[in-house]
């Protein structure tokens, strides 16, 4: 902390009667510290969640190297997907540019825990193990024995309840596992990462991912992956492939993919909106704080100021000292939640199993909104310094 | 605009009509009250609650629009002026009121500078200095680092004076200034302000009900029913 003494040297008189007014009053200083900090914390950890819900949420997409994705119109999410004929993606090789296509399917199953017994959903993707538009860790030493039937490789993020796979794995090299009633074999793992919609990934073949799903028309694709050649243009062969498939299917280039999977978890589901609300709540917490606090400096001094404004100060410097008292405030209350946050993110990362990084930008959009949020309470509070007459000094 | 070299009189009001409100609620506090002052001198204006003593320094200090009549306050003319003029004029102007109106969360010395701040001309150490020296002179240098909260309410009021006349103003306006204090410190502060108006040469307006320091006026005006009397 600057003290008021050393402040002088540096900061404009508005500026320093500002921080010598707050310092004066430690606890409520301290108060109001705490105000910004915890709505700074409240804005971080929102801003967290919902950045790791993206981010979590499009682990697969940002993974996948393909350049354009075939998809159902009704399909919502990598979740809530609607098969579309398995000829519609064959069609797309007819347009000059496109190198080569590969199929995912997905879907969900329960596996069961092998130490427990428990049930719990994991999502499973049906892949061509040849196809290379999927670098997951683990899966380039793997492809061959995910070929054979009724294999299964295992994605090490997953959360614990799923059973200690690895270890099992270290023990046995491969052990049985029922998933969805069947029963297959564990042979290996790779690094995906968990979701919100799905606490485990599991990678298998196109036919064992049939077996498992009976039920799914193999004639269906879930997702298709085209990868053109280098160089290409991807706009002009979207269109291209676009003009020659039913509209019910949507051509979408990797970022609009990207894109379309948040736009699900923002806009179609509560928790884009739940995450908003708690920052809006967070800043709203922060201002009726913050303008308390400098409502009260005014209200408690509105005698000296009108006496000051009768000396010959005017309603400007009194609003000067208001804002920067509001600025002190964003840099006194943001540091701390600053480092607060920094350290729940590590905690929370460990809790919930998804990755929490405390970016640039998240950190320059939170200290935007607190500063807007500090600014907001200042301006509102300055509406009482017109109650500081200086005709009233005479009364 | 009568010329800022006309510093014989510190204040002329001639004829002061004011009034509050409109048509049916319009209430006359000032009915054609005059005076003047001059520099150097000490005058005491007394008069009992409701006789216009607020409403007249408050035109004379520059804080509210003259309506009728004629006033000059330092050299300026106020009335009709922007606001502009009335801080010009304010700013020559040394306010002590009943209440310190000190800020809590300044030292004596620190409210003190308070005044010198408006001043670009003094340098930081310059403000200090002066700043210390009158302090000095009211008899507290060595309390300038006080808090207002650490000082009796007799120091207090004597800080409210330093301030008000640190940046040597041609005119002091005094509301009431021993109201608040003890009859022996009243009569200290009278003396102070006093002392203080004689060696600086400026003028001195001083409202007060208290009896005991009429003896310090060089005149003593009464104001009744909004008129001003010899």
């Amino acid at each position: 902390m600057i003290s008021p003494n050393r402040a002088h040297k540096l900061f404009p008189f508005a500026f320093l009667l500002a921080w010598r007014q707050l310092w004066h009053d430690k606890v409520r200083f301290l108060t109001a510290i705490c105000g910004v900090s915890f709505a700074c914390l409240l804005v971080f950890m929102q801003i967290g969640f919902k950045n790791a819900l993206f981010e979590s949420a499009t682990l697969l997409q940002r993974t996948m190297t393909g350049d354009l994705y075939l998809q159902h119109t009704q399909s919502e999410a990598l979740w809530r997907l609607v098969s579309f004929p398995r000829q519609n993606l064959y069609r797309a090789l007819s347009v000059d540019g496109v190198e080569n296509l590969t199929s995912l399917y997905v879907s969900q199953a329960p596996w069961k825990n092998p130490e427990t017994g428990v049930n719990r959903t994991a999502l499973i993707l049906g892949i061509d193990p040849q196809s290379n538009v999927y670098p997951l860790p683990g899966l380039d030493s793997q492809r061959n024995i995910l070929r054979m039937r009724d294999t299964v490789l295992f994605d090490e993020r997953s959360r614990p309840e799923f059973g200690k796979v690895v270890d099992l794995l270290k023990a046995h090299k491969e052990f049985p596992v029922e998933i969805g009633g069947h029963r297959l074999d564990v042979v290996g793992t790779f690094q995906m990462g968990i979701t919100f919609s799905a606490d485990g990934n599991l990678l298998v073949n196109d036919t064992t991912f049939f077996k498992i799903f009976p039920m799914k028309s193999q004639a269906g694709v879930d997702i298709g992956i085209i990868s053109l050649k280098p160089g290409a243009d991807i706009q002009k062969i979207k269109t291209e492939i676009r003009n020659i498939l039913p509209d019910d299917i949507e051509v979408l280039t990797r970022s609009e993919y990207i894109e379309s999977e948040k736009a699900y978890w923002n806009n179609l589901t509560p928790i884009g909106y739940i995450f908003n609300f708690g920052v809006i709540m967070g800043l709203f917490v922060g201002l009726v704080i913050v303008y308390q606090v400098l409502f009260n400096d005014i209200a408690n001094h509105l005698h000296e100021y009108a006496t000051l404004k009768a000396m010959g100060y005017n309603n400007g410097y009194f609003v000067r000292v208001v804002m920067s008292a509001a600025f002190i405030l964003v840099i006194s209350g943001f540091i701390p939640g600053w480092f607060i946050s920094a350290s729940l993110y590590k905690i929370v990362e460990k809790s919930i199993f998804i990755e929490m990084n405390l970016t640039f930008f998240k950190v320059a959009t939170t200290f935007s909104l607190i500063a807007m949020m500090c600014f907001i309470s200042a301006f509102l509070a300055v509406r009482k310094l017109k109650s500081a007459s200086p005709v009233d000094v005479f009364q | 605009m009568i010329s800022p070299d006309k510093q014989t009189y510190l204040i002329e009001a001639d004829s002061l009509f004011y009034q509050y409100g409109d048509k049916d609620l319009a209430q006359l506090v000032l009915k054609g009250a005059t005076l003047d002052l001059r520099s150097g001198e000490f005058v005491i204006l007394a008069g009992p609650s409701g006789s216009g003593k607020s409403t007249l320094l408050s035109l004379i200090g520059a804080l509210r629009q003259c309506q009728e009549g004629n006033l000059s306050i330092v050299g300026y003319d106020v009335k009709g002026a922007n606001e502009e003029i009335m801080r010009t004029v304010r700013k020559n102007i040394g306010y002590v009121f009943q209440q310190h109106n000190l800020l809590g969360f300044l030292t004596a010395v620190q409210n003190v500078e308070m005044t010198l701040q408006m001043f670009p001309e003094y340098s930081r150490e310059m403000r200090r200095d002066l700043s210390a020296e009158i302090l000095e002179k009211v008899g507290l240098g060595r309390h300038l680092d006080y808090f207002p909260s650490q000082l009796s309410v007799g120091q207090k009021q004597r800080v409210a004076i330093a301030r008000s006349l640190v940046h040597r103003p041609k005119l002091i306006l005094a509301d009431e200034p021993t109201a608040s204090l003890d009859s022996k410190t009243g009569i200290q502060v009278t003396e102070i302000l006093h002392d203080m108006v004689k060696t600086l040469g400026c003028g001195a307006l001083v409202v007060t009900h208290d009896n005991r320091i009429f003896s310090y006026a060089d005149r003593i005006l009464h104001i009744e029913d909004g008129v001003v009397k010899i």
